[in-house]
């Protein structure tokens, strides 16, 4: 726990971001501050427009920040070019998006196998067909995601994130496209995973039953984070 | 690099996807249809060029060959004997050969007992039997005649002929002979003739028209010295054709025809650019989600590019392949319809076209799909989370300049000739320019009017207007590949027809040619008897030009193509006393009838601009071993289409005077008259009479055939205008799926929807194939007054064919291929657009 409290996972320190609109300057996140640590599961809640998948992207590298420091895993994650981020994120962060995210020309196995492939690992297949049978998706392996319902497809892109064994899974929204009780089994099947490979979660929701699973809770306001006890 | 390997596995399993949903046709079709077009006519133009090179000697039967006007002189046939070279007199001229009841102009070939010095002789002793090779030729008293002249003159193996004034047994078959080149220049069927008979047929009389030849072959080396020598002795009259330079007229005719062929395939590759261009770009557009979410899971932008890199060369390899297979099947179409023109076995082509066709794939692969695969690296990961913070533009049109500059120098390339090459980008670079002038011009009327169409027609035409730049890109392709078709149409119909129909009924339709002065009266007491017209006789003297203004002249110091050709030959000179109807008289002054007139040359206007002639200027010609000269006191201007004897250059009476010349006479013949020809040829043996009709008609089938060759590659134009609309029509597949479902749901029924998509595609075919006919109407209208110096007239066909075949053909197509957006369930539809 020593270990956990004094190295952080996820560092941000002041993070700004400001975007040119027809308006004048658009201030998306406002000196941002944060650590998370490896096997957090953390909850970043917000009305729409708050900034959260601003945020989201930022962590994740998808997206550059106006001025402030990233440490991912203690590598200064900005000073990494496009590319540079693209290959960190493939093996240390996953991801689990609303719209699914699946490519419709890959059946299930595929999609899964795809961040595997990319990082050129060996067996990936093997390990594919393990992760899919974790979500009790074996029998679906073959199947195009139009052949599959929206919580298979959550289940396939559930198994697509955990696959590389990510030190980081990203939400957004995981639960946004499903009904009540496909989420929640969705939100389950999340968390075990979670629990059984000690990733650390940060999960973007509106769904306050969904925020209080989560060890912590951050509100985002104007692009200020305050963190809810 | 270790990870090229999974990276082309993920590329072939994701192509394999996207084939199978069908989004890679149009792009795969589109290269294929172009490869194929250009391997088609690479191939056939290579197998052209392989003939010439490979059986030049076949095509001399020699290895070089000297050609005259006149006798040579025994100095040649000397010198040939002294370098041990072997040597073979060969004259030609056209003749009439008479059987008992019919008569027909031939071209005699008289040759020595080695003749031919390279190549075999091919004769059969019966009609359509295969032939057997020999290696002498007839034997005096007997001849060899082509087969068509034993169906002209009704004639078996061992029957008589006449010629001249000798009777020739025909003692077989001629079936394929060395130096005869194909059946461009070839109008009168072919007698081979031994020279021991010759004098005997009294057909070469002093200023006949006759070709002299001297085949020589023997070492390289040998015939490298001789000739030098030839070349040294700077006699004017003598031409020299060595294997490097055979047949130069089918060389320019097959060029020519290369140059075209070639430009016609390009066409199709131009607009295979457009159709991958658009192809491209829909699925780049299709695949920016799918490039950020591989971003998002690790992927560089090194990987996507390659992935997709991958894909567009697998499918550009594939499809290129088969085009080039397809385009050695579909060569032997150009075969059947243009290879007998060579007159030798073509010979297997060399991989050079496969090469280049598949080179050309490539490039307009590379050269238009790239740009918008480019753009697919730079998609954001961002674009996961929102599009609107992760959009990415795909490239403009100036991004497709590195296309337009690769086709450029692809079309450079295939004319062999930079100035050519510069000219065919420079002219498809116009004809697309005023296409698309025309086409926008044409939209803007339709949009101006529209308020007076009634539905289906008028959302047909709101969808066409709505899209403008799509609408005209599309009118452009298909009125380039329509336009082509219908000028190839009027050129083989009607601009022909009304050329022949131009020409006065009673105009001549027979010249006799080699009349001797002595033959005159005879020949007028001829007409007399039989209570036909006597026709007017004009004299003839063949000179050679040498001189002008004592300056030495020749074909090598000439500039200029008709100014060689002037200079390269003898001229018909001829004299007058009067100047003759259809003569005008534009410079100078028509001499006086006085007796003593002064030397004088009266020239036409072409000799005057070819050569840069003016009043005053004197000309020197050689006329056997004789000069004459004479100053220039005047120019005319000839109606050449009247079809009556015309010279180039008139002399004063008196001035030619004592120089060997012949008679040549047009006059008409009624058809019901025709036997009159066989009294007159048994009469006059030396007299030659040329056919006409005889000769329009075949020059006619060698355009009809040309044409035919340059329409088949056209077509192929078309198909590539075919996958522009196929492309289009994908590029909004989303947006007419959205808009008919959307439809449907407030009540347009299925029939509605149908009707409207009908009349959109009906009008766009409509609408190019009115662009189409009216600059093939304006093309007709330039070639009818400028070319074949005739009135313009409006051909109503042209234009039904044009909007008919283009609203039937564009109508179906486009019907076809968006049948899809009505199919798919309304529901379906709107669930699947708003995800």
């Amino acid at each position: 726990m020593n270990e956990t409290k004094t190295n952080p996972l996820l560092d941000v320190n002041q993070l700004n971001k400001i975007v040119t609109s027809p308006d004048g300057n658009l201030t998306l996140l406002d000196d941002v501050n944060l650590k998370i640590y490896p096997a957090e599961s953390v909850a970043i809640v917000g009305a729409s427009g708050a900034g959260k998948s601003t945020l989201l992207a930022i962590l994740a590298g998808l997206d550059v920040p106006s001025s402030g420091q990233v440490l991912l895993d203690q590598a200064e994650l900005f000073n990494l070019d496009e590319d540079g981020r693209a290959q960190l994120r493939g093996r240390l962060i996953g991801f689990v998006f609303q719209s699914f995210q699946l490519l419709p020309s890959l059946t299930a196995i595929e999609n899964v196998m795809l961040p595997l492939e990319l990082l050129n690992m060996t067996g990936a297949e093997e390990k594919a067909k393990q992760v899919l049978s974790r979500v009790g998706l074996d029998k679906r392996a073959s199947h195009y995601p139009r052949q599959l319902s929206g919580g298979e497809q959550q289940r396939v892109a559930i198994a697509r994130a955990f696959a590389v064994q990510p030190k980081i899974l990203l939400a957004d929204e995981p639960t946004g496209n499903l009904d009540m009780k496909t989420g929640e089994k969705i939100i389950d099947l999340l968390f075990s995973l979670n629990n059984e490979q000690g990733t650390t979660l940060i999960l973007v929701t509106h769904d306050e039953s969904l925020a209080s699973r989560c060890q912590r809770k951050l509100h985002m306001d104007a692009g200020k984070l305050v963190e809810i006890d | 690099m270790r990870l090229i390997k999974p990276m082309f596995k993920l590329a072939l399993k994701q192509l394999k996807r996207e084939w199978r949903s069908g989004e890679l046709y149009v792009l795969f079709f589109a290269l294929f249809v172009a490869v194929t077009a250009v391997t088609s006519v690479n191939f056939f133009t290579d197998r052209i060029h392989r003939a010439l090179q490979m059986q030049a000697n076949e095509l001399l039967g020699a290895d070089l060959v000297l050609s005259a006007d006149r006798q040579f002189k025994i100095k040649y046939l000397e010198k040939a004997e002294s370098l041990g070279l072997k040597a073979v007199r060969q004259i030609s001229f056209p003749s009439m050969v008479l059987s008992e009841n019919e008569n027909q102009l031939t071209w005699l070939k008289v040759v020595d007992p080695d003749f031919p010095l390279r190549g075999e002789l091919g004769i059969s002793k019966k009609l359509f039997a295969p032939e057997s090779k020999v290696t002498m030729i007839v034997s005096s008293g007997k001849v060899w005649v082509e087969p068509r002249l034993m169906t002209a003159l009704a004639i078996s193996i061992g029957d008589s002929i006449t010629i001249g004034k000798k009777q020739f047994i025909v003692d077989a078959i001629l079936t394929s002979e060395p130096g005869r080149g194909g059946d461009l220049f070839n109008i009168a069927p072919r007698v081979l003739m031994n020279y021991a008979d010759i004098d005997e047929t009294g057909l070469i009389q002093p200023g006949s028209r006759v070709r002299y030849s001297l085949l020589i072959a023997g070492e390289v080396a040998d015939i490298k010295k001789y000739r030098s020598y030839v070349v040294d002795e700077s006699d004017p009259g003598i031409k020299v054709q060595g294997i490097e330079d055979a047949r130069p007229e089918i060389r320019t005719a097959l060029s020519r025809a290369e140059q075209f062929l070639g430009l016609a395939a390009l066409s199709s590759v131009i607009l295979a650019g457009v159709a991958i261009a658009l192809a491209a770009r829909r699925f780049a557009n299709a695949h920016l989600d799918y490039c950020a979410v591989m971003r998002c899971v690790g992927a560089t932008q090194k990987m996507i590019f390659r992935i997709y890199f991958f894909q567009i060369c697998f499918i550009g390899i594939v499809a290129s392949l088969i085009g080039v297979a397809a385009g050695f099947i579909f060569h032997q179409l150009l075969i059947e319809v243009l290879g007998s023109l060579v007159g030798v076995e073509l010979p297997m082509p060399s991989l050079m076209p496969a090469v280049f066709g598949a080179a050309t794939g490539i490039v307009t692969l590379l050269g238009f799909a790239l740009p918008p695969i480019l753009a697919l690296k730079s998609v954001p990961a961002l674009r996961v989370l929102k599009r609107d913070l992760g959009e990415i533009s795909l490239p403009g049109t100036m991004s497709y300049l590195v296309g337009v500059v690769a086709l450029a120098f692809v079309m450079v390339w295939q004319s062999r000739d930079l100035k050519m090459g510069l000219y065919m980008v420079g002219g498809a670079l116009l004809t697309i320019v005023v296409l698309a002038v025309v086409a926008i011009l044409l939209l803007y009327v339709v949009r101006h009017f529209r308020h007076l169409y009634k539905t289906p027609v008028l959302f047909g035409l709101r969808n066409l207007i709505r899209r403008p730049a799509a609408t005209i890109v599309q009118m452009v392709a298909f009125g380039l590949g329509i336009m082509a078709l219908l000028v190839l149409t009027l050129i083989r119909g009607d601009l022909l027809d009304q050329w022949q129909s131009s020409i006065p009924d009673d105009a001549p339709n027979r010249f006799l040619i080699n009349i001797h002065p002595d033959q005159i009266d005879a020949l007028k007491r001829f007409f007399e008897e039989r209570n036909e017209t006597v026709p007017n006789f004009y004299p003839m003297v063949r000179g050679r030009l040498i001189e002008i203004n004592g300056v030495a002249v020749s074909e090598e110091t000439a500039s200029g193509r008709e100014a060689k050709q002037m200079l390269s030959r003898e001229l018909n000179l001829s004299w007058a006393t009067d100047l003759a109807k259809g003569n005008e008289l534009i410079d100078g002054e028509w001499w006086s009838n006085e007796p003593d007139v002064l030397a004088q040359f009266s020239i036409e206007k072409s000799v005057a601009k070819n050569l840069g002639l003016v009043l005053g200027d004197t000309l020197k010609f050689m006329v056997a071993d004789q000069f004459v000269e004479a100053a220039v006191t005047s120019v005319r201007e000839v109606d050449w289409g009247s079809f009556k004897a015309n010279f180039y250059v008139i002399a004063s009476p008196g001035l030619l005077d004592g120089m060997p010349s012949t008679y040549m006479s047009p006059f008409y013949l009624p058809p019901a008259k025709f036997e009159l020809l066989n009294s007159l040829v048994a009469e006059f043996g030396n007299i030659t009479v040329i056919d006409v009709a005889a000769i329009m008609s075949h020059v006619r089938q060698i355009i009809n055939r040309v044409t035919m060759a340059v329409e088949y590659v056209f077509l192929f134009t078309l198909l590539s205008g075919f996958m522009v609309l196929l492309a289009g029509i994908q590029s909004t597949h989303d947006e007419r799926l959205l808009e008919n479902a959307i439809a449907r749901t407030v009540g347009g029924s299925t029939r509605q929807i149908y009707r409207t998509l009908m009349a959109e595609f009906v009008s766009l075919g409509m609408l190019s194939g009115f662009v189409a006919a009216l600059l093939a109407t304006i093309i007709g209208a330039v070639l009818a007054h400028y070319v074949l110096k005739m009135p313009i007239h409006w051909n109503e066909t042209l234009w039904l064919l044009g909007l008919i075949g283009g609203g039937a053909g564009v109508g179906v197509v486009g019907f076809l291929g968006s049948r899809s957006v009505v199919t798919q369930p309304p529901m379906l539809v709107l669930k699947k657009l708003s995800l």
